[in-house]
């Protein structure tokens, strides 16, 4: 073989390894003058129908992550509607799946004519990252005028720096709240009562085991669900406040060594230990496992929203959906989750009136209808739709209750940017006993104090 | 590409006696000169689309830059980092790891299989025969992540086997066990590589002169005497071209792991592509990333090298080449 042949092929083969690099590269490099971050104009907001007429022939670009079925067609009805209430505007919608949209959004963004409305993510290795590089527009004037809801993790300051204060970025309207979905049948076989403490919880653990069943259906092939499991059990340890400047970054001490993480992380070694999660968990996908307990072969599956349907589809009456229930009988109940996929305004938008009127139609009253009907949880308090199952009746009540106590805590994975990756294999190593609950613990505290050092 | 790649060879192979007498000659000039002419064109879409990239890439690594804001140069920090990193590390690891299964392993399966193939000459219905020893290299690797996923999977077919024939007791998650997850994902590229080893060696075995099998056969050679003698020697240049497919593969791995583990469990299965993913994508560090891709290039380029350098013909070796 020649030499320029293997040349050849190691340049192809070395390319394709920087693809990813030299995709964001070409054409584009760091350049050494700042991007400054984009500031709301002086000038009054202009709100409502008036606004949008006012544009005129207008083609609204929107950017979004929601490319699953049923959320694909659901974003789609919602944009005609949006159409023809505002015969003048044309919405350009352009979805791809989240993960390939949140690899590529920065970059597709920071192009010369990004779209008007776009999708971003929570937490600061998304948001936090367009929010520095100017890319979004402060919403304060059009919340205001509009009078849209506060929600902290949609807040920003400091050119980015500061999350959970500060001028608003986002809305959504969508909900998530992970629950604790469980099987009836498998319930009454045990002879239990759905569990009202915490300790009741895992003395039905316990019992279904003994009776040689899978306690807990979980897949965490794809390293998500573990963690959903960790925070679940976290929030029944560490007080919410605690949990919330850990994730924010704010109070005085925010830090991941806290005695109630350590209570958290043995529990989880000791639930894995014990098996009560479903055997070669960590081979299976999150579908696995909720198929898995679709087909009665799980008493519990703690997970989001999005599988409500399929779940109320697959049990039927079996089906039942609770909080997970407080350790001190009485005490409100605490669960991971909050406000879904923010959208926002980008800077560069030219019409920010008429997209300012697109995120209201997002949350207002008549989109929380179609999304509840459409069998998923709005953001805004709306009621479950008449024909309702009673898995997203009890959703809509576990929604409301949560919102009513102030009881939501944010993902914590979000915290910072490459977190979620080290929180993921540090829970697999703690799962599977290669790691003490103190090392475990002593671990997140240092990537989290070193990652924030670092940063200043 | 395979086909490509032994044409060049060919060519070049076929003008190598006639270079070295006309290097000792001296009219090797005007040969060149018309060369270059030709190379041209590919040399231009070489240099832009491959060379450019590369050297950008390389460029950025010498940056703190997360893909949006102003970069601040580092000069080589982000290689100092790297090579204290322990992700790093073993992220290099395993992927050395993983040249044992994708490439010693399907080229050690592939030699013998040929090995016996060449012991009767006339295979019958080797059209189809290759088509399905290919079909691994044509089926999208996300794919074959899925279906192996679902086949190592706790109560997967795999799982399965074992219990019925009574090993029970070697169950596991193969993809989610610490101790098995790397070999797993190696094994799958075993699978998908041993096919493109075996097409090529196929090829290759049949253009060993029957002269020399006769010959080997008249002086009373066994089969392992055969092998080593006649098949193994008359397959060098497929040997080199399937190293360095099958070692490049391992190294620069990316999207086999990405679907079948995600890197998991806890860093088990960790590969360097997968850390310029993670860096250039979620952790908005795309110089660092920009500085793990120029690290595997040059890995890459370094086996490439010796791979070349082992797979040299005695000629070659004589000319010092």
């Amino acid at each position: 073989m020649s030499l320029l042949a293997i040349a050849t092929r190691c340049a192809v083969v070395a390319a394709l390894c920087a693809g990813g690099v030299s995709a964001a590269g070409c054409g584009s490099t760091p350049s050494t003058s700042g991007t400054s971050g984009a500031t709301a104009p002086d000038g009054a907001v202009k709100t409502g129908p008036a606004a949008v007429r006012a544009a005129g022939r207008y083609t609204l670009e929107v950017l979004d992550s929601e490319s699953y079925s049923p959320r694909t067609e659901l974003m789609d009805r919602i944009n005609e509607r949006f159409e023809r209430a505002h015969p003048n505007i044309t919405v350009k919608r352009v979805t791809k799946a989240f993960q390939d949209y949140m690899s590529s959004v920065k970059l597709t963004l920071s192009g010369d004519n990004p779209a008007c409305v776009a999708m971003g993510d929570q937490g600061r290795d998304v948001d936090g990252q367009l929010v520095r590089a100017g890319l979004l527009r402060p919403l304060d004037d059009y919340a205001r005028a509009y009078d849209w809801p506060v929600d902290r993790t949609a807040q920003w300051s400091d050119g980015g720096d500061v999350w959970g204060e500060g001028e608003t970025y986002s809305v959504s309207p969508f909900y998530n709240v992970i629950a604790l979905y469980y099987n009836k049948a498998i319930l009454r076989r045990l002879g239990l009562a759905p569990p009202t403490t915490f300790d009741e919880f895992v003395r039905s653990l316990e019992k279904a085991k003994r009776a040689g069943m899978t306690p807990i259906a979980l897949g965490n092939a794809d390293r998500t669900a573990a963690a959903m499991q960790y925070e679940a059990i976290q929030g029944q340890f560490v007080p919410k406040e605690q949990l919330t400047d850990f994730v924010f970054r704010s109070g005085d001490d925010p830090t991941f060594d806290h005695p109630g993480n350590l209570d958290a992380a043995t529990l989880l070694r000791d639930w894995t230990k014990r098996g009560y999660f479903t055997e070669g968990y960590s081979g299976l996908t999150p579908q696995d496992a909720v198929t898995r307990f679709i087909k009665g072969r799980g008493l519990y599956h703690l997970t989001g929203p999005w599988y409500a349907g399929m779940i109320a589809d697959g049990l039927g009456e079996d089906a039942g959906l609770m909080l997970l229930p407080p350790r001190n009988p009485g005490a409100s109940s605490v669960a991971t989750g909050g406000l879904g996929g923010p959208w926002h305004i980008t800077s560069g938008c030219d019409e920010p009136d008429v997209a300012a009127a697109y995120l209201d139609f997002l949350i207002g009253p008549e989109v929380a209808r179609m999304v509840a009907d459409a069998g998923e949880l709005p953001s805004r308090p709306e009621p479950a739709p008449a024909g309702a199952s009673p898995i997203l009746r009890q959703l809509f009540a576990a929604r409301d209750e949560l919102q009513a106590d102030d009881g939501i805590v944010p993902f914590i994975e979000v915290a910072y940017p490459g977190f979620a990756d080290s929180f993921y294999g540090a829970l697999q190593e703690l799962m599977e006993g290669r790691v003490e609950p103190a090392a475990f613990v002593e671990r997140i505290e240092q990537g989290y104090t070193d990652h924030f050092e670092a940063a200043g | 590409m395979p086909d490509l790649l032994v044409e060049a060879r060919d060519a070049h192979g076929g003008a190598r006696p006639r270079a070295r007498t006309t290097r000792r000659g001296g009219d090797r000039r005007t040969h060149t000169n018309s060369a270059y002419l030709f190379l041209a064109p590919v040399f231009l879409v070489f240099g832009l689309f491959l060379l450019l990239p590369l050297a950008h890439a390389a460029y950025l690594s010498l940056f703190d830059w997360d893909g949006l804001n102003a970069g601040t140069w580092v000069g080589l920090e982000n290689y100092r980092e790297l090579l204290t990193s322990p992700a790093i590390r073993s992220a290099f690891l395993h992927s050395f790891v993983l040249i044992l299964f994708y490439g010693v392993l399907p080229i050690a399966i592939a030699l013998f299989l040929v090995s016996l193939i060449s012991r009767s000459r006339h295979v019958r219905g080797l059209g189809p025969y290759r088509t399905l020893l290919f079909l691994p290299q044509v089926i999208p690797s996300v794919v074959v992540a899925i279906a192996w996923r679902w086949i190592l999977a706790q109560d997967g077919p795999l799982n399965e086997l074992l219990d019925a024939v009574g090993l029970g007791g070697l169950t596991r998650p193969w993809l989610g066990d610490f101790e098995t997850a790397l070999p797993s994902i190696g094994l799958i590229g075993t699978w998908a590589y041993y096919g493109l080893a075996m097409v090529l060696f196929i090829s290759g075995v049949q253009k060993i002169p029957q002269s020399l099998y006769d010959a080997a056969h008249m002086d009373g050679a066994g089969p392992v005497r055969e092998f080593f003698a006649v098949t193994l020697p008359g397959l060098r240049r497929e040997l080199v071209v399937a190293a360095t497919l099958t070692v490049a593969a391992a190294v620069a791995t990316f999207d086999l792991v990405f679907v079948a583990t995600a890197g998991g469990p806890g860093n088990a299965t960790t590969v360097p592509a997968l850390e310029v993913y993670r860096r250039a994508f979620t952790n908005g560090e795309v110089g660092a990333a920009a500085a793990v891709a120029t690290v595997i290039a040059v890995v890459v380029f370094a086996l490439m090298l010796a791979i070349r350098r082992v797979g040299r013909t005695p000629e070659e070796r004589e000319a010092g080449r």
